[in-house]
C-alpha cells in the first residue's frame, strides 16, 4: 500500500503551511490541531495515515506542585498508550508517533534530580516501544536524538510559541517533517540490498597496482585507520543481510592478494560475494553484477572515491545509487552509518542468511550454465520443495516477499504484515509458502501464492511470486501444480498478469501453463484455467 | 533585492495569485487568503530568505509590504 494521506495531529501547535513541510510536499497534509490529541486520533479516518506529534512539555501541567505531578506520570503515559493502542487496533494503516521534550534545567538540577519532563518522556518511549512487538504499523521516534544534533535553542523557539502556540521554531518544523519524509519514504520503498565498492582509494589509501601491499594505507596512523573505520561500518552491513561486490578497475590478483593477505583488512575475501576486477568499463560491470545476482539495477548501491567514475555511473545507469562520498576519508565511517538505504524498521530472520544463499545461487548458475543436458543435471542436485502454511513465525517473510519480489510476480500486489493476516483470517482465502533445498544448501522460503475463492466455482490467484534466488529450478512449475492438484476440475481458476517495468519473465508464465487469455487491456490480462494436465517431464525432477 | 525576496516569498504563499508589480501597497488582507496564518507564515518565509529574525512586537505589528520594508531595511 502506498501512503499519501497524512493526518496530523499534535497536543501543541505545529503551523501548517509552513515553509518547512515542503519537503512533504508529495503527500497529502491534513491537520488537526485543536491541542487535543485524544480527539486527534480518535476522529481520523481508519484508512489513512496518522503522524501524531507529542510534546511532553504540554502534557503536564506544571503550576501544581512537583510531587504531584510525579505521581501523574504514570497515569498520563497509561493513558496515551491506550489511545494508540486502540487506534493500532482498528487500522492497517501507519502511526506514527514522535515524542520530544524540552528539558531546561539549570547545570544545578542537572546535578541534583532528574527532571520529571526527562522521567515522562522516558517512560513514554519505553512504553510506546512496547508496542512495536505487538503492532507492524507502529513507528516511534524519540525527536530529541534528532534534536540535539541541531542544538535545542535552535529547535524550540519562545517567540513563536507565544505568538502562535507553536514551540518548534522554523528550523525544528524542517527537522521534524524532513524525519516523518525519511520514515514515510522507508514505509513506501524497500530497502538496498547490494553495496558495491570501489577498491583503490576506496577500501585502502593508494593505488595497490603502483604502491604494492606494503605501502598502502590500511590501518596506520592518521588516514589509514579511517579507510580502518570504514571497513568496519561496511562489515556491519553484512548483519543485515547486505550483499558486498566489488567493481574495481585493476589486476584481479593484485587485489584478491590485498584481500588475502593484508593484516588490516576487516573484509575477507569470503564477505564479498562477486568480485568485478577487470579494466571494462564499471558500469558494464554492474549490469553484471545484477544479472548475475539477479537484483534490480535500483537496488544497488555503488561507493567509489572517484568523480569520473560516479559521473560515468550517473549518466549510464541512473537508476543506480551512487553515493557522493565526503571529500575527507575521515568523514566515511559516519557517513556510511548515517546512510539510511539499508535500513529496515524491523529486522527479519531471512536476512541474516541471505548472504549464503546468493553464494550457493552464484555456484549454482555456474553449474547448471555449464550442464548439457539441464533437466538430467537438475534431477542430480536431489531438489525437494515443500508447501507450508502461514504462521505467526513466517508471516513477516510473506510480507517481505510481496514487498521486495519484482521479477517473477504475476500482480506486484505489496502487502504489509496486518495486511496478509487479515487475507489469511478469511477461510475464503488460502495464503501458502513454500520452502526448497538441493545439494546447494537450504534455500529457506522463497515462493508464496495467495488464492481467493470467489464462488463455488472459481478462484482467484491473487499473489503468485518467486524469489529470484531460486530461479531455474522450475518451482513456479511445482508450486502451480501444488494448486492444480488441490481443486476439482470443474473449478475455474483465475489469474491476472499485471505487467510492471519488472516483472516482464513471467509475461508468458500463464500461456505456458496451459492457462488461456480471456481478457487483455493495457494494465493488465486475465486468463482462464485451460486444462489441469501438470508437467510431468518437470515434476520428475523433484524428488 | 529584498523586494524580489519578498515577491518570491508572496508567491510562495499565494501561489493562485497574481502578485502586481508594485507590491507596495499589498497589505494583510489584500488577497481572500491572506488572512492570520498565511501572515504569519509570510513573515516566516520572508524571515528565512532573508536570514533575519523578527522580534514577537515586530511580528504583531507588521501588517503591510511597507511597513514590512521599513523594519527590514533597519535589519
Amino acid at each position: 500500500m502506498m501512503i499519501k494521506d497524512i493526518f496530523i495531529t499534535s497536543n501543541a501547535y505545529l503551523i501548517p503551511n509552513h515553509y518547512g513541510w515542503k519537503k512533504l510536499k508529495d503527500y497529502r497534509l491534513n491537520f488537526d490541531l485543536l491541542g487535543n490529541l485524544s480527539s486527534g486520533i480518535y476522529k481520523t479516518d481508519k484508512n489513512k495515515s496518522l503522524f501524531c506529534k507529542i510534546f511532553v512539555n504540554d502534557l503536564i501541567n506544571f503550576s501544581e506542585k512537583e510531587a504531584s505531578v510525579r505521581k501523574k506520570i504514570k497515569t498520563i503515559t497509561k493513558n496515551l498508550v491506550e489511545l494508540i493502542t486502540q487506534r493500532l487496533k482498528n487500522t492497517n494503516y501507519p502511526v506514527i508517533v514522535f515524542v520530544s521534550s524540552f528539558i531546561n534545567q539549570n547545570i544545578f538540577e542537572s546535578m541534583s534530580k532528574s527532571s520529571i519532563l526527562e522521567e515522562l518522556h522516558q517512560k513514554l518511549i519505553n512504553d510506546l516501544n512496547k508496542l512495536n512487538s505487538k503492532y507492524n504499523n507502529i513507528y516511534i521516534l524519540d525527536l530529541n536524538k534528532v534534536f540535539q544534533n541541531e542544538g535545542f535553542d535552535k529547535i524550540y523557539d519562545a517567540r513563536n510559541y507565544y505568538l502562535a502556540n507553536c514551540r518548534l521554531s522554523s528550523r525544528g518544523i524542517e527537522i521534524l517533517s524532513e524525519c516523518l519524509y525519511k520514515v514515510l519514504k522507508k514505509i513506501n520503498s524497500p530497502s538496498k540490498k547490494v553495496l558495491v565498492l570501489d577498491c583503490d582509494n576506496t577500501l585502502w589509501g593508494g593505488v595497490i597496482g603502483e604502491d604494492g601491499i606494503k605501502s598502502i594505507l590500511l590501518g596506520q596512523d592518521g588516514i589509514g585507520r579511517a579507510f580502518l573505520d570504514f571497513q568496519k561500518n561496511i562489515k556491519k552491513l553484512l548483519d543485515k543481510g547486505v550483499i558486498l561486490c566489488i567493481a574495481s578497475k585493476n589486476n584481479y590478483a593484485d587485489v584478491l592478494e590485498v584481500f588475502q593477505k593484508h593484516q588490516e583488512m576487516q573484509i575477507k575475501e569470503k564477505d564479498i560475494i562477486l568480485f568485478k576486477v577487470n579494466w571494462k568499463e564499471k558500469y558494464l560491470n554492474l549490469v553484471e553484477i545484477s544479472n548475475d545476482l539477479n537484483v534490480g539495477l535500483d537496488s544497488i548501491v555503488f561507493w567509489d572515491d572517484n568523480p569520473f567514475e560516479r559521473q560515468k555511473m550517473r549518466t549510464e545507469l541512473p537508476d543506480i545509487c551512487t553515493i557522493e562520498p565526503s571529500k575527507e576519508v575521515i568523514y566515511w565511517p559516519e557517513q556510511l552509518n548515517k546512510l539510511e538505504l539499508f535500513s529496515n524498521f524491523t529486522e527479519i530472520t531471512e536476512d541474516k542468511n541471505k548472504l549464503y544463499q546468493y553464494k550457493i545461487r552464484t555456484k549454482f548458475v555456474v553449474e547448471r550454465n555449464n550442464a548439457q543436458n539441464e533437466l538430467a543435471y537438475l534431477k542430480k542436485i536431489k531438489l525437494k520443495a515443500k508447501k507450508i502454511n502461514i504462521l505467526k513465525g513466517n508471516i513477516s517473510r510473506a510480507s517481505q516477499m510481496t514487498q521486495k519480489t519484482n521479477q517473477f510476480n504475476l500482480s506486484t500486489k505489496r502487502y504489509s504484515i496486518s495486511d496478509i493476516q487479515t487475507i489469511n483470517k478469511d477461510k475464503k482465502n488460502k495464503v501458502s509458502l513454500f520452502k526448497i533445498s538441493d545439494i546447494y544448501g537450504d534455500h529457506g522460503i522463497v515462493g508464496m501464492y495467495i488464492l481467493k475463492e470467489k464462488n463455488k466455482n472459481s478462484i482467484y490467484l491473487d499473489t503468485f511470486l518467486l524469489s529470484c534466488r531460486v530461479f531455474g529450478r522450475y518451482l513456479e512449475t511445482w508450486m502451480l501444480n501444488s494448486i492444480k492438484s488441490k481443486y476439482h476440475r470443474n473449478i475455474n481458476i483465475y489469474a491476472e498478469y499485471v505487467p510492471t517495468k519488472k516483472n516482464i519473465l513471467v509475461k508468458d508464465f500463464l500461456e505456458n501453463h496451459n492457462f488461456e487469455l480471456i481478457k487483455k487491456n493495457k494494465k493488465t490480462s486475465l486468463y482462464k484455467i485451460k486444462s489441469y494436465n501438470i508437467k510431468n517431464k518437470i515434476m520428475k525432477i523433484y524428488d | 533585492m529584498i523586494e524580489n525576496k519578498i515577491r518570491e516569498a508572496l508567491t510562495e504563499i499565494f501561489k493562485k495569485q497574481k502578485i502586481p508589480k508594485n507590491i507596495n501597497n499589498l497589505k494583510f488582507g489584500s488577497f481572500k487568503n491572506w488572512d492570520s496564518l498565511n501572515h504569519l507564515n509570510l513573515l516566516l518565509l520572508i524571515e528565512s530568505k532573508l536570514k533575519i529574525k523578527f522580534t514577537m512586537t515586530e511580528i504583531t505589528e507588521i501588517k503591510t509590504i511597507k511597513g514590512l520594508l521599513k523594519i527590514v531595511k533597519k535589519k
